[in-house]
């Protein structure tokens, strides 16, 4: 079999999109971990609100995608301040090890947002084909107008997010907190209103790519459940806190993902992003890209 | 009350049972409550004890139960050993499992455990010809008769009693098991690991040791309920390793009680059969066992465990009346007494033990 050059760029180029969504997910769980310790395990649900939400907006408002998107991204914002608010500033006032219990308790937050979602919007996967329609062909190469904006969009998603993380004053507290609490309070920085911030501009991030990628998987209730796993290996791939090495890190993964989906076949590429990660573990538990905090 | 007396107490109430009625249905909803109390207060082992959660559970317990499974149907084993074999292989299982846990904190452990359930998971799936896959692995054996003293006992499972027996054995054995353990000198070291595992190092406690031997014995059992489940009710699917079994056997724990073991079991029984009555409310009932563990976590850390203590200390006021201070709910109490009551227990186990030996081992 002759090696296909322009299959190899279609796979890498899908990969790339795929990629552009772990890489959001990734972001937002690491951003969440780096500073609070916490991993986060309802994050999957916050992508699975994201596509809700923008396919609500998209299709009852009949708003424009990118606007409908940054909307659900709005609510996933509060959302996150709430789950902050609600769940874990009680158990971190609380309780003595209170991240086990915060594990747990997300763990069962999850639970609740997939069970709510199938109870208030049922079982079935709801979603549009198209937020725009067309294709742009490039001497053969082919690729639809959605998928080019999925990508663009998470790129300027990350952008912004960098922008926000380096030049605000919010930016600023987050990453004293993240750096030493201590110190931070210290210095002035409400800690639980940062506490509060870190995981509403997580969760904003998680729905982002929920709300992108909702014309490929579409939304149901289960839909956060695969991207919370490669964003899992995201962040242990990128370096746990580190939010531009997640980034990369989800770009590399998608990538290759779909190289081996491929390549290999469908079905695989679960089990291959599990290993990746295990093997990570045992072997470079701080990231391909140097120090973890 | 000691834990031996009320332990004894329970198992006589609860051998009875099948005295006064025979009832099917009583039975196979005792019979749940037991399977999931036993695995509640193994999961709460690892788990508040030794600080390590595993997401994965009912992956290790799945496992278990296709392994005793397909031992028995594809070798003719009797189904007997094949629990034990299920038993032996998860354990392997959660040895492997536990490795890579070794060097790595809580979060980390709990997303390995979890990939190992969901890759336990995929692979029971996908693996059609071995284990049917989705389609369900149907016609286990049940257990063969057993003979007791001339009398034969009849497993064919049209009547539950026999079975009803075999939990609360495997119940009875892996709880008494457990409770021994922690009450030992390894049970104080789990707790050491769990409260700070580089102090724990540092005053010679074997880690690596310490964090397998709890992950081998909480797989051991989840793979021998696993085993019994599945020479039980003679059909598997792969949605028994899915995450919601896991959540439900955290929600038992949670509810019960962390660190208790006992607790768990009560919560098992308190959610299993609160589940059996309230059907309707039920529906959600995920949504529910999320809840529940929200809600006890936040407000109510100690569960069901808890409260006998919140009474008792009600009733009993400062029982030494001595330089340890009762316990009180308010937290930096507590945090205080238990860390004193901790060292201290650390400082009497210590005594008369070699340093050099203890230094040797790591």
């Amino acid at each position: 079999m002759l090696f296909d050059v322009s299959l190899f760029l279609q796979y890498v180029l899908y990969g790339l999109i795929i990629g552009g969504m772990y890489g959001l997910m990734g972001a937002g769980l690491s951003l969440i971990w780096g500073v609070m310790d916490i991993c986060n395990f309802a994050h999957g649900s916050l992508y699975m609100l994201g596509a809700y939400f923008a396919y609500l907006a998209f299709t009852t408002f009949s708003l424009d995608p990118i606007l409908s998107i940054l909307m659900a991204a709005a609510i996933a914002f509060f959302v996150g301040i709430l789950i902050e608010k609600l769940t874990l500033l009680p158990l971190r006032r609380k309780s003595r090890e209170w991240l086990t219990a915060a594990y747990i308790s997300t763990l069962g937050l999850s639970i609740v947002f997939e069970n709510g979602a199938l109870a208030v919007w049922g079982g079935h996967r709801q979603g549009v084909d198209y937020y725009y329609v067309g294709i742009l062909d490039f001497q053969g190469f082919r690729i639809s107008y959605d998928r080019i904006v999925i990508l663009a969009v998470s790129i300027i998603m990350m952008a912004a997010f960098w922008l926000i993380m380096e030049r605000t004053r919010i930016g600023r507290a987050i990453r004293s907190v993240a750096q030493d609490k201590e110190a931070a309070m210290l210095v002035g920085v409400e800690v639980d209103r940062t506490y509060a911030i870190t995981v509403g501009l997580g969760s904003a991030l998680a729905a982002v790519a929920g709300g992108l990628l909702m014309p490929v998987f579409l939304a149901y209730p289960t839909v956060g459940q695969d991207p919370i796993r490669k964003a899992f290996a995201v962040v242990v791939l990128g370096g746990l806190g580190n939010v531009q090495g997640a980034f990369l890190a989800g770009l590399i993964l998608g990538v290759a993902g779909a190289l081996v989906t491929g390549y290999i076949g469908a079905g695989y590429e679960g089990i291959f992003s599990f290993a990746v990660l295990i093997a990570l573990l045992l072997f470079r538990p701080t990231g391909i890209f140097g120090q973890a905090k | 009350m000691n834990w031996k007396l009320s332990l004894t107490l329970g198992a006589f109430v609860l051998a009875a049972v099948p005295i006064f009625s025979r009832d099917q249905y009583l039975l196979s909803v005792l019979i749940l409550c037991l399977m999931y109390g036993t695995l509640a207060s193994s999961w709460d082992l690892l788990e508040g004890y030794l600080g390590q959660v595993n997401f994965g559970y009912a992956g290790f317990f799945g496992v278990g139960a296709y392994a005793s499974a397909l031992l028995a149907m594809r070798a003719g084993v009797s189904p007997w050993l094949c629990i034990l074999f299920g038993g032996a292989f998860t354990a392997l299982i959660g040895l492997g499992v536990g490795f890579p846990c070794l060097r790595l904190s809580a979060g980390y452990v709990a997303i390995v455990t979890l990939a190992f359930g969901e890759i336990a998971r995929l692979i029971i799936t996908r693996w059609v010809d071995l284990t049917r896959g989705v389609m369900a692995l149907w016609g286990i054996p049940p257990f063969p008769d057993i003979l007791i003293g001339g009398f034969r006992v009849d497993m064919s499972g049209v009547d539950r009693t026999p079975y009803y027996y075999v939990i609360l054995v495997i119940m009875l054995v892996s709880l008494v098991f457990m409770r021994k353990l922690v009450d030992s000198r390894t049970g104080l070291l789990f707790l050491a690991i769990r409260e700070d595992k580089d102090l724990a190092e540092g005053l010679g406690v074997d880690t690596v040791r310490h964090k397998l031997l709890g992950f081998g014995i909480s797989s051991f059992i989840a793979g021998l309920v696993g085993g019994f489940f599945a020479h039980y009710t003679n059909t598997l699917a792969p949605e028994l390793l899915g995450i919601a079994i896991t959540v439900q056997i955290a929600a038992m724990a949670v509810v019960g009680g962390r660190a208790s073991l006992f607790g768990p079991l009560l919560g098992a029984f308190l959610l299993v059969s609160s589940e059996e009555v309230l059907r309707s409310v039920f529906e959600y009932r995920l949504i529910i066992y999320g809840l529940l563990i929200i809600f006890f976590l936040t407000f109510f850390p100690e569960g069901l465990a808890g409260i006998g203590r919140y009474l008792r200390a009600a009733f009993e006021p400062s029982v030494t009346g001595t330089a340890i201070p009762p316990v009180s709910f308010k937290t930096d109490l507590k945090v205080r007494f238990l860390n004193e009551s901790l060292i201290f227990k650390f400082a009497k186990r210590f005594v008369g033990t070699s340093h050099k030996k203890r230094m040797g081992s790591r």
